[in-house]
Protein backbone atom coordinates (compact mmCIF):
# COMPACT_ATOMS: atom_id res chain seq x y z
CA UNK A 1 0.00 0.00 0.00
CA UNK A 2 2.70 2.48 1.10
CA UNK A 3 4.96 1.31 -1.73
CA UNK A 4 2.12 1.91 -4.17
CA UNK A 5 1.61 5.38 -2.72
CA UNK A 6 5.30 6.20 -3.29
CA UNK A 7 5.12 4.85 -6.82
CA UNK A 8 2.09 7.02 -7.58
CA UNK A 9 3.64 10.20 -6.13
CA UNK A 10 6.83 9.51 -8.09
CA UNK A 11 4.90 9.11 -11.30
CA UNK A 12 2.92 12.32 -10.67
CA UNK A 13 6.04 14.34 -9.76
CA UNK A 14 7.94 13.16 -12.83
CA UNK A 15 4.91 14.01 -15.01
CA UNK A 16 4.82 17.49 -13.49
CA UNK A 17 8.54 17.97 -14.15
CA UNK A 18 8.22 16.75 -17.72
CA UNK A 19 5.29 19.12 -18.22
CA UNK A 20 7.37 22.03 -16.99
CA UNK A 21 10.25 20.90 -19.21
CA UNK A 22 8.04 21.53 -22.22
CA UNK A 23 7.81 25.16 -21.14
CA UNK A 24 11.19 25.94 -19.60
CA UNK A 25 13.43 23.27 -21.22
CA UNK A 26 15.45 20.91 -19.03
CA UNK A 27 18.24 23.46 -18.77
CA UNK A 28 16.14 25.94 -16.81
CA UNK A 29 13.51 23.82 -15.08
CA UNK A 30 13.53 25.22 -11.50
CA UNK A 31 12.36 21.82 -10.19
CA UNK A 32 15.73 20.36 -11.21
CA UNK A 33 17.51 22.83 -8.90
CA UNK A 34 15.34 22.23 -5.85
CA UNK A 35 18.39 21.18 -3.83
CA UNK A 36 20.65 23.99 -5.02
CA UNK A 37 18.12 26.76 -4.33
CA UNK A 38 18.23 26.67 -0.50
CA UNK A 39 22.04 26.83 -0.64
CA UNK A 40 21.92 29.68 -3.15
CA UNK A 41 19.52 31.65 -0.93
CA UNK A 42 21.69 30.86 2.09
CA UNK A 43 24.48 32.99 0.58
CA UNK A 44 22.14 35.99 0.56
CA UNK A 45 21.40 35.36 4.22
CA UNK A 46 25.11 35.13 5.06
CA UNK A 47 26.01 38.39 3.32
CA UNK A 48 23.00 40.38 4.51
CA UNK A 49 23.51 38.93 8.01
CA UNK A 50 27.12 40.10 8.11
CA UNK A 51 25.98 43.60 7.15
CA UNK A 52 23.33 43.63 9.89
CA UNK A 53 25.92 42.33 12.36
CA UNK A 54 27.94 45.53 11.80
CA UNK A 55 25.24 47.56 13.57
CA UNK A 56 23.51 45.12 15.88
CA UNK A 57 24.07 45.49 19.65
CA UNK A 58 23.06 42.39 21.66
CA UNK A 59 22.00 43.97 24.96
CA UNK A 60 18.56 44.30 26.52
CA UNK A 61 18.69 48.08 26.34
CA UNK A 62 20.18 48.50 22.87
CA UNK A 63 19.04 45.48 20.82
CA UNK A 64 15.70 46.93 19.69
CA UNK A 65 17.07 50.44 19.18
CA UNK A 66 20.03 49.15 17.15
CA UNK A 67 17.65 47.25 14.86
CA UNK A 68 15.50 50.35 14.71
CA UNK A 69 18.54 52.42 13.78
CA UNK A 70 19.33 50.04 10.93
CA UNK A 71 15.84 50.02 9.46
CA UNK A 72 13.79 53.07 10.32
CA UNK A 73 12.78 55.38 7.51
CA UNK A 74 14.16 58.90 7.37
CA UNK A 75 11.73 61.63 8.33
CA UNK A 76 11.82 64.41 5.80
CA UNK A 77 10.90 68.04 6.03
CA UNK A 78 11.12 71.10 3.83
CA UNK A 79 13.46 73.96 4.65
CA UNK A 80 13.49 76.93 2.27
CA UNK A 81 11.74 74.86 -0.34
CA UNK A 82 14.32 72.09 -0.24
CA UNK A 83 13.72 68.59 1.17
CA UNK A 84 16.08 67.79 4.02
CA UNK A 85 16.41 65.03 6.59
CA UNK A 86 14.75 65.96 9.84
CA UNK A 87 17.71 66.46 12.17
CA UNK A 88 15.46 66.31 15.23
CA UNK A 89 14.63 62.69 14.51
CA UNK A 90 17.36 60.71 16.23
CA UNK A 91 16.17 57.36 14.91
CA UNK A 92 16.84 58.13 11.25
CA UNK A 93 18.25 54.94 9.81
CA UNK A 94 21.21 54.02 7.68
CA UNK A 95 20.75 54.06 3.88
CA UNK A 96 19.16 50.89 2.58
CA UNK A 97 19.31 49.27 6.01
CA UNK A 98 15.65 48.30 5.67
CA UNK A 99 16.39 46.64 2.34
CA UNK A 100 19.32 44.67 3.77
CA UNK A 101 17.11 43.50 6.61
CA UNK A 102 14.36 42.87 4.06
CA UNK A 103 16.70 40.62 2.05
CA UNK A 104 17.55 38.80 5.30
CA UNK A 105 13.90 38.43 6.23
CA UNK A 106 12.49 37.43 2.81
CA UNK A 107 15.57 35.33 2.08
CA UNK A 108 14.95 33.41 5.31
CA UNK A 109 11.35 32.74 4.28
CA UNK A 110 12.56 31.77 0.79
CA UNK A 111 15.15 29.37 2.17
CA UNK A 112 12.58 27.60 4.34
CA UNK A 113 10.11 27.35 1.44
CA UNK A 114 12.85 26.06 -0.90
CA UNK A 115 14.03 23.56 1.73
CA UNK A 116 10.52 22.19 2.34
CA UNK A 117 9.88 21.92 -1.43
CA UNK A 118 13.22 20.12 -1.82
CA UNK A 119 12.28 17.67 0.92
CA UNK A 120 8.83 17.04 -0.57
CA UNK A 121 10.29 16.50 -4.03
CA UNK A 122 12.86 14.02 -2.71
CA UNK A 123 10.14 12.20 -0.75
CA UNK A 124 7.59 12.15 -3.57
CA UNK A 125 10.12 10.81 -6.05
CA UNK A 126 11.09 8.08 -3.58
CA UNK A 127 14.71 9.22 -3.44
CA UNK A 128 15.00 9.18 0.32
CA UNK A 129 15.19 5.47 1.09
CA UNK A 130 17.78 2.74 1.42
CA UNK A 131 21.31 3.82 0.41
CA UNK A 132 20.16 7.46 0.44
CA UNK A 133 19.51 7.43 4.19
CA UNK A 134 22.46 9.71 5.04
CA UNK A 135 21.44 12.68 2.84
CA UNK A 136 17.87 12.31 4.13
CA UNK A 137 18.78 12.14 7.84
CA UNK A 138 21.27 15.02 7.51
CA UNK A 139 18.53 16.90 5.64
CA UNK A 140 16.16 16.43 8.58
CA UNK A 141 18.95 17.81 10.79
CA UNK A 142 19.37 20.75 8.43
CA UNK A 143 15.66 21.49 8.56
CA UNK A 144 15.71 21.46 12.38
CA UNK A 145 18.79 23.72 12.57
CA UNK A 146 17.32 26.08 9.97
CA UNK A 147 14.16 26.37 12.06
CA UNK A 148 16.21 27.05 15.17
CA UNK A 149 18.37 29.69 13.45
CA UNK A 150 15.25 31.36 12.03
CA UNK A 151 13.54 31.51 15.43
CA UNK A 152 16.64 32.93 17.14
CA UNK A 153 16.67 35.60 14.42
CA UNK A 154 13.23 36.72 15.59
CA UNK A 155 14.46 36.81 19.19
CA UNK A 156 17.36 39.14 18.35
CA UNK A 157 14.98 42.00 17.53
CA UNK A 158 13.95 41.95 21.19
CA UNK A 159 10.44 43.29 20.68
CA UNK A 160 7.22 42.18 22.38
CA UNK A 161 6.98 39.18 20.13
CA UNK A 162 10.55 38.10 20.90
CA UNK A 163 9.84 38.26 24.63
CA UNK A 164 6.67 36.19 24.22
CA UNK A 165 8.60 33.60 22.20
CA UNK A 166 11.24 33.39 24.94
CA UNK A 167 8.52 32.78 27.56
CA UNK A 168 6.93 30.10 25.37
CA UNK A 169 10.29 28.43 24.76
CA UNK A 170 11.09 28.33 28.47
CA UNK A 171 7.65 26.87 29.20
CA UNK A 172 8.18 24.34 26.41
CA UNK A 173 11.61 23.28 27.71
CA UNK A 174 10.58 23.21 31.38
CA UNK A 175 7.82 20.73 30.60
CA UNK A 176 10.52 18.14 29.88
CA UNK A 177 11.17 15.87 32.86
CA UNK A 178 14.58 15.88 34.59
CA UNK A 179 16.55 18.13 32.20
CA UNK A 180 13.79 20.65 31.40
CA UNK A 181 14.76 23.27 33.99
CA UNK A 182 18.45 23.12 33.13
CA UNK A 183 17.68 23.45 29.41
CA UNK A 184 15.40 26.44 30.02
CA UNK A 185 18.13 28.15 32.04
CA UNK A 186 20.74 27.32 29.41
CA UNK A 187 18.49 28.84 26.75
CA UNK A 188 18.39 32.27 28.44
CA UNK A 189 21.93 32.00 29.87
CA UNK A 190 20.96 31.88 33.54
CA UNK A 191 17.93 31.81 35.76
CA UNK A 192 16.63 35.13 34.49
CA UNK A 193 16.73 37.31 31.40
CA UNK A 194 19.81 39.55 31.33
CA UNK A 195 22.14 41.06 28.76
CA UNK A 196 23.77 37.64 28.52
CA UNK A 197 20.46 36.30 27.21
CA UNK A 198 20.76 38.42 24.05
CA UNK A 199 24.42 37.40 23.70
CA UNK A 200 23.31 33.77 24.00
CA UNK A 201 20.65 34.22 21.28
CA UNK A 202 23.22 35.93 19.07
CA UNK A 203 25.56 32.97 19.60
CA UNK A 204 22.74 30.53 18.76
CA UNK A 205 21.99 32.45 15.57
CA UNK A 206 25.59 32.62 14.29
CA UNK A 207 26.67 29.17 15.54
CA UNK A 208 23.50 27.66 14.04
CA UNK A 209 24.30 29.24 10.65
CA UNK A 210 27.81 27.76 10.87
CA UNK A 211 26.36 24.37 11.76
CA UNK A 212 24.26 24.56 8.59
CA UNK A 213 27.49 24.65 6.57
CA UNK A 214 28.80 21.56 8.38
CA UNK A 215 25.54 19.68 7.84
CA UNK A 216 25.50 20.66 4.15
CA UNK A 217 28.91 18.99 3.86
CA UNK A 218 27.49 15.81 5.45
CA UNK A 219 24.47 16.15 3.16
CA UNK A 220 26.72 16.08 0.07
CA UNK A 221 29.33 13.60 1.25
CA UNK A 222 27.87 10.61 -0.60
CA UNK A 223 26.94 12.46 -3.75
CA UNK A 224 29.49 12.52 -6.52
CA UNK A 225 28.07 15.44 -8.47
CA UNK A 226 25.69 17.43 -6.23
CA UNK A 227 23.94 20.28 -8.04
CA UNK A 228 25.03 23.24 -5.93
CA UNK A 229 24.38 26.04 -8.43
CA UNK A 230 21.04 26.72 -10.05
CA UNK A 231 20.88 27.62 -13.74
CA UNK A 232 21.39 31.25 -14.73
CA UNK A 233 17.67 31.84 -15.24
CA UNK A 234 16.83 30.22 -11.89
CA UNK A 235 19.50 32.40 -10.25
CA UNK A 236 18.00 35.52 -11.78
CA UNK A 237 14.48 34.47 -10.89
CA UNK A 238 15.36 33.81 -7.23
CA UNK A 239 17.50 36.92 -6.89
CA UNK A 240 14.78 38.97 -8.60
CA UNK A 241 12.04 37.75 -6.28
CA UNK A 242 14.14 38.45 -3.18
CA UNK A 243 14.99 41.96 -4.40
CA UNK A 244 11.41 42.68 -5.45
CA UNK A 245 10.11 41.49 -2.06
CA UNK A 246 12.76 43.47 -0.15
CA UNK A 247 12.03 46.57 -2.23
CA UNK A 248 8.25 46.27 -2.03
CA UNK A 249 8.09 45.20 1.61
CA UNK A 250 11.36 46.23 3.26
CA UNK A 251 11.74 45.31 6.92
CA UNK A 252 10.94 48.74 8.25
CA UNK A 253 10.43 50.00 11.73
CA UNK A 254 7.87 52.74 11.34
CA UNK A 255 8.74 55.23 14.01
CA UNK A 256 6.39 57.33 16.09
CA UNK A 257 7.77 60.46 14.44
CA UNK A 258 7.05 59.12 10.99
CA UNK A 259 3.51 58.10 11.86
CA UNK A 260 2.84 61.53 13.37
CA UNK A 261 4.25 63.29 10.35
CA UNK A 262 2.10 61.34 7.91
CA UNK A 263 -0.92 60.96 10.22
CA UNK A 264 -3.29 62.44 7.65
CA UNK A 265 -1.95 60.27 4.87
CA UNK A 266 -4.20 57.35 3.97
CA UNK A 267 -1.13 55.44 2.76
CA UNK A 268 -0.07 54.89 6.37
CA UNK A 269 -2.74 52.20 6.72
CA UNK A 270 -1.50 50.62 3.52
CA UNK A 271 2.06 50.64 4.79
CA UNK A 272 1.24 49.02 8.11
CA UNK A 273 2.34 45.77 6.45
CA UNK A 274 5.85 47.18 6.41
CA UNK A 275 6.17 47.02 10.16
CA UNK A 276 8.65 44.23 10.82
CA UNK A 277 9.00 44.59 14.56
CA UNK A 278 6.68 45.23 17.47
CA UNK A 279 7.29 47.71 20.27
CA UNK A 280 10.38 47.14 22.44
CA UNK A 281 10.07 44.23 24.88
CA UNK A 282 9.19 44.89 28.52
CA UNK A 283 10.19 42.03 30.77
CA UNK A 284 7.14 40.91 32.73
CA UNK A 285 4.64 42.27 30.18
CA UNK A 286 3.53 39.41 27.98
CA UNK A 287 1.73 40.32 24.75
CA UNK A 288 -0.86 37.72 23.88
CA UNK A 289 -1.74 38.54 20.25
CA UNK A 290 1.52 37.46 18.59
CA UNK A 291 1.91 37.70 14.82
CA UNK A 292 2.93 34.15 13.92
CA UNK A 293 5.24 33.67 10.96
CA UNK A 294 4.00 30.63 9.03
CA UNK A 295 7.46 29.31 8.12
CA UNK A 296 9.34 29.55 11.38
CA UNK A 297 6.85 29.92 14.21
CA UNK A 298 4.55 26.95 13.74
CA UNK A 299 6.03 25.20 16.83
CA UNK A 300 5.05 28.25 18.90
CA UNK A 301 1.58 28.19 17.42
CA UNK A 302 1.32 24.58 18.62
CA UNK A 303 2.63 25.50 22.10
CA UNK A 304 0.17 28.38 22.29
CA UNK A 305 -2.85 26.40 21.14
CA UNK A 306 -2.14 22.88 22.48
CA UNK A 307 0.11 23.48 25.46
CA UNK A 308 3.70 22.34 25.92
CA UNK A 309 2.94 18.64 26.46
CA UNK A 310 0.89 18.12 23.30
CA UNK A 311 3.31 20.28 21.31
CA UNK A 312 6.14 17.92 22.34
CA UNK A 313 3.99 14.97 21.28
CA UNK A 314 3.09 16.39 17.85
CA UNK A 315 6.63 17.58 17.06
CA UNK A 316 8.18 14.36 18.43
CA UNK A 317 5.95 12.14 16.26
CA UNK A 318 6.68 14.32 13.20
CA UNK A 319 10.45 14.06 13.75
CA UNK A 320 10.24 10.31 14.43
CA UNK A 321 8.33 9.75 11.17
CA UNK A 322 10.92 11.76 9.25
CA UNK A 323 13.77 9.77 10.81
CA UNK A 324 12.14 6.40 10.12
CA UNK A 325 11.12 7.26 6.54
CA UNK A 326 14.36 6.15 4.77
CA UNK A 327 14.29 2.69 6.39
CA UNK A 328 10.77 1.65 5.48
CA UNK A 329 9.76 -0.20 3.37
CA UNK A 330 12.93 -2.19 2.83
CA UNK A 331 13.78 -3.05 -0.78
CA UNK A 332 15.15 -6.37 -1.91
CA UNK A 333 18.73 -5.61 -2.86
CA UNK A 334 19.60 -8.53 -5.12
CA UNK A 335 21.17 -6.62 -7.98
CA UNK A 336 24.30 -5.06 -6.46
CA UNK A 337 27.04 -4.44 -9.04
CA UNK A 338 29.65 -7.18 -9.24
CA UNK A 339 33.19 -6.77 -10.55
CA UNK A 340 34.82 -9.54 -12.57
CA UNK A 341 38.34 -9.43 -11.27
CA UNK A 342 39.96 -10.98 -14.35
CA UNK A 343 38.46 -8.35 -16.67
CA UNK A 344 38.97 -5.23 -14.53
CA UNK A 345 41.92 -3.12 -15.79
CA UNK A 346 41.66 -0.49 -13.04
CA UNK A 347 40.80 2.25 -15.53
CA UNK A 348 38.63 4.04 -12.85
CA UNK A 349 35.83 4.89 -15.33
CA UNK A 350 33.16 3.15 -13.22
CA UNK A 351 34.36 4.87 -10.04
CA UNK A 352 34.33 8.28 -11.71
CA UNK A 353 30.85 7.79 -13.14
CA UNK A 354 29.18 6.31 -10.05
CA UNK A 355 26.80 9.05 -8.75
CA UNK A 356 26.88 7.74 -5.17
CA UNK A 357 30.59 7.19 -4.50
CA UNK A 358 29.88 3.45 -4.23
CA UNK A 359 32.97 2.23 -6.11
CA UNK A 360 36.44 2.51 -4.61
CA UNK A 361 39.60 1.89 -6.56
CA UNK A 362 41.98 -0.18 -4.43
CA UNK A 363 45.49 -1.44 -5.14
CA UNK A 364 45.88 -5.01 -6.34
CA UNK A 365 48.37 -7.37 -4.85
CA UNK A 366 51.99 -6.86 -6.04
CA UNK A 367 52.80 -8.69 -9.23
CA UNK A 368 49.30 -8.30 -10.73
CA UNK A 369 48.99 -7.26 -14.38
CA UNK A 370 47.02 -4.13 -13.43
CA UNK A 371 47.67 -1.75 -10.58
CA UNK A 372 44.07 -1.08 -9.38
CA UNK A 373 40.79 -2.92 -9.09
CA UNK A 374 37.25 -1.61 -8.59
CA UNK A 375 35.55 -2.62 -5.34
CA UNK A 376 31.83 -2.04 -4.88
CA UNK A 377 30.62 -0.70 -1.52
CA UNK A 378 27.39 -2.68 -1.27
CA UNK A 379 25.70 -0.39 1.22
CA UNK A 380 26.00 2.56 -1.16
CA UNK A 381 25.21 0.79 -4.45
CA UNK A 382 21.91 1.93 -5.92
CA UNK A 383 21.82 -0.84 -8.55
CA UNK A 384 21.44 1.86 -11.18
CA UNK A 385 23.80 0.34 -13.75
CA UNK A 386 25.72 3.53 -14.58
CA UNK A 387 28.97 1.64 -13.91
CA UNK A 388 27.95 -1.06 -16.38
CA UNK A 389 27.65 1.56 -19.11
CA UNK A 390 30.94 3.18 -18.05
CA UNK A 391 33.06 0.03 -18.26
CA UNK A 392 34.65 -0.53 -21.70
CA UNK A 393 35.82 -4.03 -20.71
CA UNK A 394 32.48 -5.53 -19.56
CA UNK A 395 34.15 -6.07 -16.18
CA UNK A 396 31.24 -4.89 -14.03
CA UNK A 397 27.71 -6.22 -14.25
CA UNK A 398 24.43 -6.16 -12.40
CA UNK A 399 23.93 -9.90 -11.77
CA UNK A 400 20.20 -9.86 -12.54
CA UNK A 401 20.27 -7.35 -15.39
CA UNK A 402 22.35 -7.93 -18.49
CA UNK A 403 24.11 -4.92 -20.00
CA UNK A 404 22.18 -5.45 -23.23
CA UNK A 405 18.93 -5.03 -21.28
CA UNK A 406 20.12 -1.72 -19.82
CA UNK A 407 21.15 -0.54 -23.29
CA UNK A 408 17.73 -1.49 -24.65
CA UNK A 409 16.03 0.40 -21.77
CA UNK A 410 18.10 3.52 -22.47
CA UNK A 411 17.31 3.42 -26.18
CA UNK A 412 13.61 2.97 -25.43
CA UNK A 413 13.65 6.00 -23.14
CA UNK A 414 15.48 8.07 -25.75
CA UNK A 415 12.89 7.06 -28.33
CA UNK A 416 10.21 8.39 -25.98
CA UNK A 417 12.08 11.68 -25.83
CA UNK A 418 12.79 11.34 -22.11
CA UNK B 1 26.73 20.08 -33.52
CA UNK B 2 26.14 23.78 -33.67
CA UNK B 3 22.87 24.82 -32.06
CA UNK B 4 20.63 26.43 -34.68
CA UNK B 5 19.38 29.84 -33.60
CA UNK B 6 15.74 30.57 -34.04
CA UNK B 7 14.89 34.04 -35.30
CA UNK B 8 12.16 34.38 -32.70
CA UNK B 9 14.68 33.34 -30.07
CA UNK B 10 16.86 36.28 -30.96
CA UNK B 11 13.86 38.61 -30.93
CA UNK B 12 12.83 37.21 -27.53
CA UNK B 13 16.34 37.68 -26.17
CA UNK B 14 16.68 41.21 -27.54
CA UNK B 15 13.27 42.20 -26.15
CA UNK B 16 14.16 40.74 -22.77
CA UNK B 17 17.47 42.58 -22.68
CA UNK B 18 15.88 45.87 -23.74
CA UNK B 19 13.26 45.59 -21.01
CA UNK B 20 15.95 44.57 -18.51
CA UNK B 21 18.17 47.54 -19.27
CA UNK B 22 15.23 49.91 -19.55
CA UNK B 23 14.10 48.93 -16.06
CA UNK B 24 17.64 49.02 -14.72
CA UNK B 25 18.35 52.38 -16.35
CA UNK B 26 15.12 53.89 -15.01
CA UNK B 27 15.87 52.54 -11.56
CA UNK B 28 19.41 53.89 -11.56
CA UNK B 29 18.30 57.23 -13.02
CA UNK B 30 15.70 57.60 -10.31
CA UNK B 31 18.20 56.79 -7.65
CA UNK B 32 20.75 59.20 -9.12
CA UNK B 33 18.07 61.82 -9.10
CA UNK B 34 17.48 61.19 -5.41
CA UNK B 35 21.13 61.07 -4.57
CA UNK B 36 22.19 64.10 -6.50
CA UNK B 37 19.27 66.32 -5.69
CA UNK B 38 19.33 66.14 -1.98
CA UNK B 39 18.37 64.19 1.08
CA UNK B 40 18.92 61.93 2.68
CA UNK B 41 22.31 61.07 1.23
CA UNK B 42 24.25 63.81 -0.48
CA UNK B 43 22.56 67.12 0.22
CA UNK B 44 25.49 68.11 2.39
CA UNK B 45 27.90 67.35 -0.44
CA UNK B 46 25.77 69.34 -2.87
CA UNK B 47 25.75 72.27 -0.46
CA UNK B 48 29.55 72.40 -0.58
CA UNK B 49 29.95 71.84 -4.28
CA UNK B 50 30.83 74.74 -6.61
CA UNK B 51 27.81 76.36 -8.23
CA UNK B 52 28.79 75.39 -11.77
CA UNK B 53 28.92 71.68 -10.83
CA UNK B 54 25.50 71.89 -9.19
CA UNK B 55 24.14 73.66 -12.25
CA UNK B 56 25.68 71.04 -14.54
CA UNK B 57 24.15 68.19 -12.53
CA UNK B 58 20.77 69.87 -12.56
CA UNK B 59 21.03 70.30 -16.29
CA UNK B 60 21.87 66.66 -16.86
CA UNK B 61 19.27 65.27 -14.50
CA UNK B 62 15.70 66.49 -14.39
CA UNK B 63 14.73 68.17 -11.17
CA UNK B 64 11.75 65.97 -10.54
CA UNK B 65 11.37 62.24 -10.91
CA UNK B 66 8.22 62.57 -13.01
CA UNK B 67 10.28 64.27 -15.71
CA UNK B 68 12.37 61.17 -16.24
CA UNK B 69 11.64 59.44 -19.54
CA UNK B 70 9.35 56.41 -19.29
CA UNK B 71 9.09 56.81 -15.53
CA UNK B 72 5.30 57.00 -15.65
CA UNK B 73 5.19 53.42 -16.93
CA UNK B 74 7.14 52.05 -14.02
CA UNK B 75 6.30 54.33 -11.15
CA UNK B 76 2.79 55.65 -11.66
CA UNK B 77 2.86 57.65 -8.44
CA UNK B 78 5.95 59.54 -9.64
CA UNK B 79 7.35 59.34 -6.18
CA UNK B 80 10.87 59.05 -4.92
CA UNK B 81 12.70 59.40 -1.63
CA UNK B 82 12.30 63.13 -1.96
CA UNK B 83 8.52 62.93 -2.05
CA UNK B 84 7.60 60.02 0.18
CA UNK B 85 9.96 57.98 2.35
CA UNK B 86 7.72 54.96 1.96
CA UNK B 87 8.57 54.84 -1.74
CA UNK B 88 12.30 55.13 -1.30
CA UNK B 89 13.02 51.50 -2.08
CA UNK B 90 11.25 51.41 -5.44
CA UNK B 91 14.66 51.24 -7.06
CA UNK B 92 15.31 47.89 -5.37
CA UNK B 93 11.86 46.65 -6.35
CA UNK B 94 12.42 47.57 -9.98
CA UNK B 95 15.81 45.92 -10.05
CA UNK B 96 14.16 42.77 -8.71
CA UNK B 97 11.55 42.80 -11.46
CA UNK B 98 14.29 43.49 -14.00
CA UNK B 99 16.05 40.30 -12.93
CA UNK B 100 12.77 38.36 -13.17
CA UNK B 101 12.20 39.70 -16.71
CA UNK B 102 15.80 38.77 -17.56
CA UNK B 103 15.21 35.22 -16.27
CA UNK B 104 12.02 34.88 -18.31
CA UNK B 105 13.85 36.14 -21.41
CA UNK B 106 16.60 33.58 -20.78
CA UNK B 107 14.09 30.74 -20.40
CA UNK B 108 12.20 31.95 -23.49
CA UNK B 109 15.39 31.95 -25.54
CA UNK B 110 16.28 28.45 -24.34
CA UNK B 111 12.76 27.29 -25.25
CA UNK B 112 12.82 28.80 -28.72
CA UNK B 113 16.28 27.48 -29.53
CA UNK B 114 15.88 24.00 -28.02
CA UNK B 115 17.12 21.02 -30.04
CA UNK B 116 14.98 17.92 -30.21
CA UNK B 117 16.87 14.74 -29.32
CA UNK B 118 17.06 12.28 -32.18
CA UNK B 119 18.27 8.72 -31.91
CA UNK B 120 19.88 7.07 -34.89
CA UNK B 121 19.79 3.29 -34.94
Amino acid sequence: MYRKFLKTTKSLTVSLEKGLNALTTQEHNPLYFHGALPLYIFWFLIFSGIMLWMYYIPTLERAWSSVNYITSLPVLGQVDGKWVTDATNASTGIPYGAVVRGVHRWGAAGMMIATVLHMLRVYFTDRHRSWRWLPWISGVGLLAVLLFVGVTGYLLVWDNRAYALVVFTQEFLRSLPLVGGALADFFVAGGQITDYTLTRFFFFHIAGATLIFVLIWVHFIRLKYPAVTPSRATNFLTFGFILAAAGSYPAVNVTKELLEKYASDSRITQYSDYIASDAPAHIGTLVTNIRYDAWYMFPYYLIDKLGAGWAWAVLGIAVALLLVAPFYPKDIRDNIAVVTEAKCTGCTFCSLDCPFEAIDMVERTPGSKFKLIAVVNEARCSQCGVCVGACPFLAIELPNTHSKTIEADVMALLDQGA
Amino acid sequence: MKTPRNTFGWIFLATGLVIFYLLAASAIATELNDVLHGPPFTSMVRDHMPHFLNAALDAVLPLKVQNLPYIKYFNPQHLSTNDNPFEQFNVVKWMGWAFIVGAIADIGTAYLTRVKTQVEE
